[in-house]
């Protein structure tokens, strides 16, 4: 175990607990604070607190967790999986390969997708145009909507797979039961298979939601955050602070901000799984 | 078929009608990145290609841009992904085998660890790495690269070891094995195939991460394919669309390769969300 306890403690204790001090302090990317940094006590958080910037990054962040994890990849993904549910092998390979394979694209692949489909003259206007549509600058209009539908896109496999999988676990004769007592499919749905699927949809979200929160390259390449603010997301708006303005102990107070709110998610996900996960 | 067939009822062919649908949506994006890097024409703007070809191919191929990126990437991400699966099996082996003291709190923050958003961790990483000169390290950052793939590994590595059998082990402990020894010679060998989906797995991870060796690499000739890929975007992206197409397709088979190796057993890893419910 020394090995691996050795890099997690340099590579992950170790910036965590440095962070803690970066983050009370001046520490600059170039200049003068950069070779003698000041102890500035709370000076950065205070910062953050009264800066427009975290409040809106906030709520991108959340918009965007909200509009891509929890309605996008999750109803997308229970959507695919029950309509691909009683359906025939070939059937469900061919469409759980398309839609895989979205998923293992590496990350910044997409985007360059996105950012062409998305253009004045790509394909989805020119979709738009023959069904007689008003174009739209998606990218530079809404932004926020772009990086969603590329995020979508990218991750409902997951989800997919999730649900795919506990609906194979739902016993069979539950439905048939239902089906003898005249219940139809929009009936077995809402009394059977969804009640049955809660634990899951609770657990997907969990997962799902901590990648969603700290996606930067898809954002990054497609919008860069922008224009202007309208889709800094808070690693955008880490990534801006913290190397584009040089200013790492405010990049550092911002990632801490960040980490909290992994953090809470991921113990709430930890304590739920307690009871069957860690034996 | 046959069983398709007798099924033939209007939600069936509305199911079957909306599942092709999404699967068109879905498939888009890639058929046009597919038809793009064949077009010798293709930009931003969307267009039925004339004669395909191979031009695209032929104008990035060049050491600079491609062979050498390429290659970097390759390198970091093999380096990065042994050392990954060399100690996730040591840390593994440990935790399924000894009731420790601590192994629970310990698996516990494993839990937590492979949950918490990596990039927060960036800016401290950049600024002790920048004080200390190690910035614009291969290896350094292949390390990085390890460690933020171990909590999940470790995890996976446990439950592949919780699956080998005690007894195999109790029969070596009577022939006077040492730990050491029943741990290379007997569950080595018994866990290779989960050893080698954590590998490929973390590859694949490594292969496409672009923030890590974006803010840690800095020399154009130590840059990964993903950064090359990136930078060549922000120059020509719109201009030769169809060159950026061929390299995102070269630069994209690996990992899908490598995939569908794994894509059996990491489906049902990945299930696991759906397998701990009751």
């Amino acid at each position: 175990m020394a090995p691996a306890c050795a890099l997690l403690l340099v590579f992950v204790v170790g910036p965590i607990l440095y962070s803690l001090y970066l983050a009370f302090t001046d520490t600059r990317l170039t200049g003068a604070a950069a070779a003698n940094p000041q102890w500035i006590g709370l000076d950065n958080f205070s910062r953050l607190l009264e800066s427009p910037g975290l409040v809106n990054a906030v709520w991108l962040t959340t918009v965007f967790v909200v509009g891509s994890a929890v309605i996008g990849q999750n109803v997308l993904g229970l959507t695919i999986a029950l309509l691909l549910r009683n359906r025939s092998t070939l059937v469900k390979a061919l469409v759980g390969a398309v839609i895989v394979s979205a998923y293992v694209f590496p990350e910044i692949v997409p985007s360059f997708m996105w950012f062409s489909l998305l253009s004045t003259d790509g394909l989805v206007n020119t979709i738009l145009a023959a069904a007689n549509l008003p174009a739209q600058s998606v990218l530079t209009d809404q932004p926020m909507v772009a990086i969603i539908l590329a995020d979508v896109w990218r991750a409902t496999a997951f989800s997919m797979l999730v649900y795919s999988a506990a609906l194979s676990d739902i016993p069979s004769d539950l439905m048939e039961a239902a089906n003898l007592d005249g219940a139809g499919y929009v009936r077995t749905l809402r009394s059977i298979t969804l009640p049955l699927l809660r634990p899951t949809m609770f657990t997907n979200l969990m997962i799902i939601t901590l990648p969603t929160l700290s996606l930067f390259t898809t954002i990054f390449v497609l919008t860069g955050g922008g224009p202007g603010d309208q889709s800094e997301t808070m690693p955008i708006f880490m990534y801006r602070q913290a190397f584009q303005f040089g200013d790492l102990a405010y990049g550092t107070a911002i990632s801490m901000v960040l980490l909290g709110m992994g953090a809470v998610i991921t113990i709430i996900y930890v304590l739920t799984l307690r009871p069957t996960k860690v034996h | 078929m046959n069983r398709s067939a007798t099924r033939l009822t209007p939600a069936a062919v509305a199911a079957g009608g909306a599942l092709t649908v999404l699967a068109l949506l879905f498939l888009s994006p890639s058929l046009w990145l597919l038809v793009a890097a064949f077009d010798p024409d293709a930009t931003l703007d969307f267009a039925v290609p004339g004669s395909p070809s191979l031009a695209n191919f032929r104008e990035i191929a060049s050491w600079e841009s491609l062979g050498r990126p390429l290659l970097n990437s390759l390198g970091i991400s093999v380096l990065s992904s042994t050392i990954t699966a060399v100690c996730a099996f040591l840390a593994g082996y440990p935790l399924s085998r000894y009731r420790l003291r601590y192994g629970r709190a310990f698996l516990y923050l494993i839990l937590i660890g492979s949950g918490l958003p990596v990039i927060a961790l960036m800016v401290p990483i950049y600024t002790v790495l920048a004080n200390n000169n190690l910035i614009d390290s291969q290896v350094v950052t292949a390390v990085f690269l390890a460690t933020t793939g171990l909590p999940f590994s470790i995890w996976l590595a446990k439950n592949f070891i919780d699956a080998v059998p005690k007894s195999v082990e109790e029969a070596a402990v009577c022939d006077g094995a040492s730990t050491w020894q029943i741990m290379t010679r007997i569950v080595l060998p018994l866990v290779r195939p989960g050893l080698a989906v954590i590998v490929i797995f973390t590859f694949i991870g490594n292969w496409g991460n672009f923030f890590v060796p974006f803010l840690l690499l800095l020399s154009p000739e130590k840059q990964t394919a993903s950064v090359s890929l990136y930078n060549f975007f922000t120059s020509f992206g719109g201009i030769f669309f169809g060159q950026l197409a061929a390299y995102s397709l070269l630069y994209s088979l690996p990992a899908m390769i490598l995939y569908s190796i794994i894509s059996r057993t990491i489906g049902r890893s990945f299930a696991f969300a759906g397998a701990v419910k009751e």
